[in-house]
């Protein structure tokens, strides 16, 4: 039984943005009320918020994790606890995996500080995973992220399958043909630095397609992560998410051949970003992380050479918070990621799991891969300064010290204030 | 830029009075080439390592010689036949030719970037030799000397650039090299090989028609088709017919648009496949003046990176 006083709530599901007492029992949430009026009966552990802002728990929409034990790469349990120091009450895990026995182990764990919720293959060797032997052992939705989507045939079986199942797919938008050999968006920054550029309409194309094929056959249809203005007006009734990186970078960071700002898809120019911050704003986009990690051997190399993608469960949400600001940021980390995917937070009314996290708003710290809980230490934010950083969360009504935790020094710990 | 040991990776750091002095240091070096024994010992005990991932013959060769006319000990370094075979990153052969005692590392690599990425670590100062479809700053800069030699100025020269110009690093350092010393650039080819956002990045108009871009030019370069770059499979060149049909040199069309343009090409040449047979005799081909110039102008690089920018006399 934790009581959460004298913090900032921003939860526009339930209404509320200013000072309130948050009081949590039995893993839901028990009472919301105005800060400072008397508490509900019972023995309660005071946790004191004052200068924190309280968000209903954030939901990472896009997080690669690797089901192959290896000590040195990505695994379950550091993906966990990347995400848990970043903010971050639970993770869609994109396994590729098409195992349903793989998929049932990994939403089975206990003990993580976040709660993991797999995403599996959608297709293997070319057709149809067993979509509801997969649901029946926990995915919550199918995916081939990072892989290229399926040709348009067995697209339209899976999204007419899928919803049977009741399961949304998400797919990667980008189309083979155009995207192929790609390693930054094309333009003139591309032609400068004489990288391949994947155009804009390796995007469009996809997502004109799979939406068309919705339309068509039917089925819940998500997007992993939009880099182009122009794929907005294209969605048509698919739901879709942008990264943090997307929203807060672009071609501009490759200059100088930085692999850590070699993404899949590629930062854009200033103007697509624009526009995914502005429709981000309005609450049309889910927020998501596109954590990829590689090895460094992977990453700090010739541009050409490096892999795509980037570890960001550590610096996602204070970047986003900074750009979205608290009410459009509760709505596209928390309430959309929640809706889409048919789980139980987004918000932080009585009787729903009391899953939220905590943020210093005004905090200002730089990003310093070296310290991140995540075994990826490639950002195309090292270095920077970021504003707002994440002090706590609660999941299922429980403390999680996430980067207190991963990073000791300097870090206020809410223990060591209990009443 | 050029004094203190710096890396030269491209030229963009590099401004018009810069590459000047580097052509005057060039004109010093080239006298030297031409006395009875073509050597001064200006860099006498410096270790310069030639690191080639890629293969060249002229670029090489050309730095081989710079050294050597200057007292420089070089070692070569092919990826073929090294560590680089077995695997060895770019980080740790920089690491190598670092402890190997090297004061320069001549770097020629397949990957855009490779030379900023071994300048980075900071461990040797870097030369670029050639880096993917990036950039190739010492032909850039023999270019200007072979044609400021020729006609003694760069400023107000209407220079046309001529072929593959998206997989072409040439292109991208000698279009940058001419419009900062103040030429008028027109860039012309394939639509496919030839994008309109090259037109912004260097600075030129881009023209698709060959005659139209000819028309009144002072220097024409034609670039080499690269056939080992047309990987894509985007077809972006059907054939070699079709290519000459578009944008194939010969005298005729050189004479009928531009009687008198200097003739630049930056080798190897594949005579009768971008340039037909006779125009590599016509009066303006410079190409053998490019190869000479190339050793010259690499001296006075290797000299004024090493030396600080000190003068050559």
């Amino acid at each position: 039984m934790i009581a959460l006083r004298g913090g900032r709530l921003c939860d526009p599901g339930a209404g509320w943005d200013g000072p309130a007492d948050v009081y949590l029992a039995g893993g839901l949430v028990a009472a919301v009320l105005p800060a400072g009026a008397p508490a509900p009966d019972g023995c309660w552990q005071a946790v004191p918020c004052d200068g924190l802002l309280l968000v209903p728990g954030p939901v990472d929409a896009l997080c690669r994790v690797s089901l192959q034990p290896d000590p040195w790469r990505e695994d379950v349990r550091s993906a966990a606890a990347a995400a848990a120091a970043g903010g971050y009450t639970a993770v869609l895990a994109y396994t590729g995996s098409a195992d349903p026995a793989q998929i049932a182990a990994l939403a089975a764990m206990s003990g993580l500080p976040v709660r993991l919720h797999p995403v599996a293959a959608l297709t293997r060797a070319g057709a149809l995973a067993d979509l509801g032997l997969l649901a029946d052992a926990g995915a919550v939705a199918f995916s081939d992220w990072p892989e290229p989507p399926p040709d348009a045939g067995l697209m339209r079986r899976a999204l007419e399958y899928a919803a049977w199942v009741g399961r949304p797919v998400v797919a990667h938008p980008e189309d083979p043909g155009l995207a192929r050999g790609g390693v930054m968006h094309e333009g003139t920054v591309s032609f400068a630095l004489g990288l391949r550029g994947v155009p804009a309409a390796a995007e469009t194309v996809a997502v004109a397609r799979d939406a068309a094929l919705q339309r068509a056959f039917g089925g819940r249809l998500h997007f992993a992560a939009l880099s182009c203005g122009d794929s907005l007006p294209l969605l048509s009734g698919a739901t879709a998410a942008v990264t943090a990186h997307h929203l807060g970078l672009t071609e501009d960071a490759v200059r100088g051949y930085d692999a850590a700002a070699k993404l899949r898809p590629p930062l854009r120019t200033d103007e697509d970003r624009r526009a995914l911050l502005a429709a981000a704003l309005e609450g049309r986009l889910l927020l998501a992380s596109g954590h990829d990690p590689h090895l460094p051997a992977d990453k700090d190399r010739e541009y050409d050479y490096a892999a795509a993608g980037a570890s960001a469960l550590e610096t996602a949400l204070p970047l986003a918070l900074g750009l979205l600001g608290p009410q459009a940021f509760v709505h596209a980390a928390s309430r959309l990621p929640a809706a889409v995917f048919g789980l139980a937070g987004g918000t932080l009314a009585p009787g729903r799991p009391a899953d939220l996290a905590a943020f210093a708003p005004d905090e200002e710290w730089p990003v310093d891969p070296a310290g991140f809980a995540s075994r990826g230490r490639a950002s195309p934010l090292a270095g920077r300064v970021l504003r707002g950083r994440p002090a706590f969360t609660c999941v299922d009504g429980r403390l999680v010290r996430g980067r207190a935790a991963a990073a000791p020094a300097g870090v206020a710990d809410p223990d060591a204030t209990t009443a | 830029m050029l004094a203190g040991g710096g890396s030269v990776c491209d030229l963009d750091a590099l401004d018009a009075p810069d590459i000047g002095a580097v052509l005057d240091t060039s004109e010093s070096m080239a006298e030297v080439l031409c006395r009875p024994i073509p050597r001064v010992p200006a860099l006498r005990g410096r270790t310069v390592m030639l690191l080639f991932y890629e293969a060249s013959t002229r670029t090489r060769h050309s730095f081989e010689l710079a050294c050597k006319a200057l007292g420089a000990d070089s070692l070569t370094l092919s990826a073929a036949t090294s560590s680089v075979a077995k695997g060895e990153s770019l980080r740790d052969t920089m690491r190598t030719a670092a402890a190997m005692g090297a004061d320069l590392v001549v770097l020629r690599h397949p990957a855009s970037g490779a030379a900023h990425y071994a300048a980075a670590l900071g461990l040797v100062p870097v030369l670029n030799a050639g880096d993917g479809t990036h950039a190739h700053p010492t032909q850039a800069l023999l270019d200007l000397f072979a044609v400021r030699r020729r006609t003694g100025r760069l400023e107000g020269l209407r220079v046309c650039i001529v072929g593959d110009i998206l997989h072409s690093r040439v292109a991208r350092s000698s279009a940058a090299a001419f419009v900062k010393m103040g030429a008028a650039l027109t860039l012309c080819g394939p639509p496919t090989l030839l994008p309109r956002a090259a037109g912004p990045a260097l600075g030129a108009a881009v023209e698709y028609d060959l005659g139209a871009a000819l028309r009144g030019a002072d220097v024409v370069m034609v670039l080499r088709l690269q056939h080992e770059r047309h990987d894509d499979g985007a077809g972006g060149l059907p054939s070699l017919g079709e290519y000459r049909r578009g944008w194939g040199i010969d005298a005729g069309r050189l004479l009928r648009h531009c009687p008198g343009a200097l003739l630049l090409h930056p080798g190897p040449v594949n005579r009768g496949a971008e340039l037909s047979d006779e125009v590599l005799d016509l009066p303006g081909a410079v190409v053998q003046d490019q190869v000479a110039a190339g050793v010259a102008v690499r001296m006075a690089l290797l000299y004024r990176i090493l030396e600080g920018g000190r003068g050559a006399e």
